[in-house]
């Protein structure tokens, strides 16, 4: 039993500013009447047989009642000092007869209406020590309390004590998974945007015109394509990617935005889309462990460059199939002689090829979703494509776009993966 | 959408020699993979693909992680009598760079 003054100022704890930063953190003052606190409460004053028992909250300068039984009172003053007092010690305050007891015989609680006789409050202790409140109960006539009931009021005190950490750690639960949602939408957001097929730019003299349909059914696609100009070293060169990451999922998301931001980073100083090419092979291969193949990537690159003839275009292929290049009198061909593709080896040998477009020409670069497609003859192929193509003879890169879409779309063909194509037209 | 991909593995002292058959695509790539399962160091894993009639990017993987496997285990790889269709992707990769692949006169594959 705790020895003191008769007194109705009670020391503040040595740790004050702590305990009520740790109050606030708990969140509890101010809230709602709970159901657990009140079944605590309801409880202890049936146990120990009192009329009166409180789960109470000592804050700065108030006692705020969480759950109050037998009493209807909600806070008051932290001066008269009894939770005030039981929160100065780690075991249980008690007071038997409070009229005779030098420490409370001025206390108004005591000497006022309600004639307080009894008082046991044992301290809510945080896990890190600091003392939030009591629980305790309360008599208006003297009694006794054996130091094993005074144990069972700690032991209740312990539970309100759970409880309030059950409630802290539900929050921050909650909060953190908010966070945690947060994140992970913002990182969808910033990946779709660098994955979406991007809008092909307007330049003078040329038709520009893309294609991407995804996989029925897939996850966010490996194919992917790019047509942007370049200024700086490179000025005036517009260059069109096509792409295919194997795979699909997160990973091959990043591999994917990894493999367009080397395109165009790299382009912004190289002389040729071979040089692109190796660039992106190096950042891919960055980091990787020697046996580990995750992710590699074909790409097809082209760099195109205005001229009193037309266009020039050189091209450049990591594993991927070559471009195609629809002359305006009818012939075809295929461009691009295919390296490795990106991502697999430090090796990585690859060779520009050119070839001049004439106004009226057209260039394609697409994915193999385009070719790798059932047919009632078979597999298209790359073969199939360009056959395909020069039979239905499109004049404009929209023409050569509506082609592919009706090739996709026919009820007689069955695609298999993703697929990204570029069309090009030097208009005449 | 796959037709009837099969793989069949026969295992001898020194070889591992997987038969392949009908459409390699991303659908049945953990099946492959699997059939490798592991190889002892000094063996020689042969993909004989005389009766893959297809094979996509995934296929591709799986063949270049065989390479890189093979190359820091300590064993070796080789592709047999690809059709025109399979062979035609493989040289648009350059895998017979790295893996070698052999036309064997004793068959008409």
């Amino acid at each position: 039993m705790a020895s003191g003054e008769a007194t109705l100022r009670v020391p503040v704890p040595d740790d004050e500013p702590q305990r009520l930063e740790a109050i606030r953190r708990y969140d509890v003052l101010d809230t709602p009447p709970d159901g657990a606190f009140d079944r605590i409460t309801a409880v202890a004053a049936a146990h120990f047989e009192v009329p009166i028992a409180i789960v109470s909250i000592v804050d700065e300068d108030r006692i705020w009642f969480k759950s109050h039984h037998g009493i209807e009172v909600d806070e008051i003053g932290r001066d008269p000092g009894l939770c005030a007092s039981a929160i100065l010690q780690n075991d249980p305050w008690i007071v038997e007869n409070a009229a005779t007891d030098p420490r409370t015989l001025a206390n108004p609680l005591v000497a006022g209406e309600l004639g307080l006789r009894f008082y046991a409050g044992a301290p809510l202790v945080t896990h890190d020590g600091f003392k939030l409140g009591t629980l305790c109960v309360i008599d208006v006539a003297p009694r006794e309390l054996p130091a094993q009931e005074a144990a069972t009021l700690a032991d209740m005190a312990a539970i309100v004590m759970d409880e309030l950490e059950l409630r802290l750690a539900a929050r921050r639960a909650i909060a953190e998974e908010h966070r945690l949602r947060h994140q992970a939408e913002t990182l969808a957001r910033s990946l779709q945007t660098s994955l979406l097929p991007p809008e092909v730019p307007t330049v003078e003299g040329l038709e520009l015109d893309s294609l991407y349909v995804p996989a029925v059914g897939h996850e966010v696609g490996g194919d992917f394509y790019d047509a942007f100009e370049v200024g700086g070293a490179n000025d005036g060169t517009l260059v069109l990617a096509v792409g295919d990451v194997s795979g699909k999922g997160p990973k091959a998301a990043a591999v994917t935005a990894l493999g367009r931001h080397t395109v165009r980073s790299a382009s912004l100083s190289a002389t040729a889309p071979s040089e692109v090419l190796q660039t992106v092979n190096r950042a891919m291969l960055l980091g990787r462990k020697e046996a580990e193949l995750e992710h590699f990537c074909t790409l097809l690159l082209a760099f195109a460059r205005r001229d009193t003839d037309g266009l020039s275009v050189s091209v450049a292929s990591a594993g991927h199939p070559p471009a195609l290049v629809l002359r305006a009198d009818g012939s075809a061909t295929q461009i691009g002689a295919s390296g490795p593709p990106a991502g697999w080896r430090p090796d990585f040998s690859l060779r520009d090829d050119r070839v001049q477009l004439s106004p009226g020409d057209l260039l394609l670069l697409y994915t193999d979703g385009l070719t790798d497609v059932r047919t009632p003859e078979g597999l298209l192929g790359s073969g199939g494509l360009l056959r395909r193509l020069q039979d239905a003879r499109p004049r404009t890169a929209a023409g050569l776009v509506a082609q592919l879409r009706e090739l996709l779309d026919s009820p007689e063909v069955t695609a298999r993966d993703d697929a990204a194509a570029l069309a090009l037209e030097v208009v005449r | 959408m796959q037709q009837g991909f099969h793989v069949d593995r026969i295992a001898t002292d020194d070889e591992i020699r997987l038969a392949l058959r009908g459409e390699l695509d991303v659908s049945v790539v953990d099946a492959v993979e699997e059939a490798v399962g592991a190889v002892a160091s000094g063996s020689r894993v042969v993909m004989d693909v005389r009766d893959l009639s297809f094979i996509d990017s995934s296929g591709i993987r799986v063949l270049m992680s065989l390479d890189m496997r093979a190359r820091s285990e300590g064993w070796s790889v080789a592709i047999e009598q690809p059709q025109p269709a399979v062979r035609q992707v493989l040289e648009l990769c350059r895998i017979g760079e790295r893996i070698p692949i052999v036309d064997d006169a004793s068959s008409d594959g």
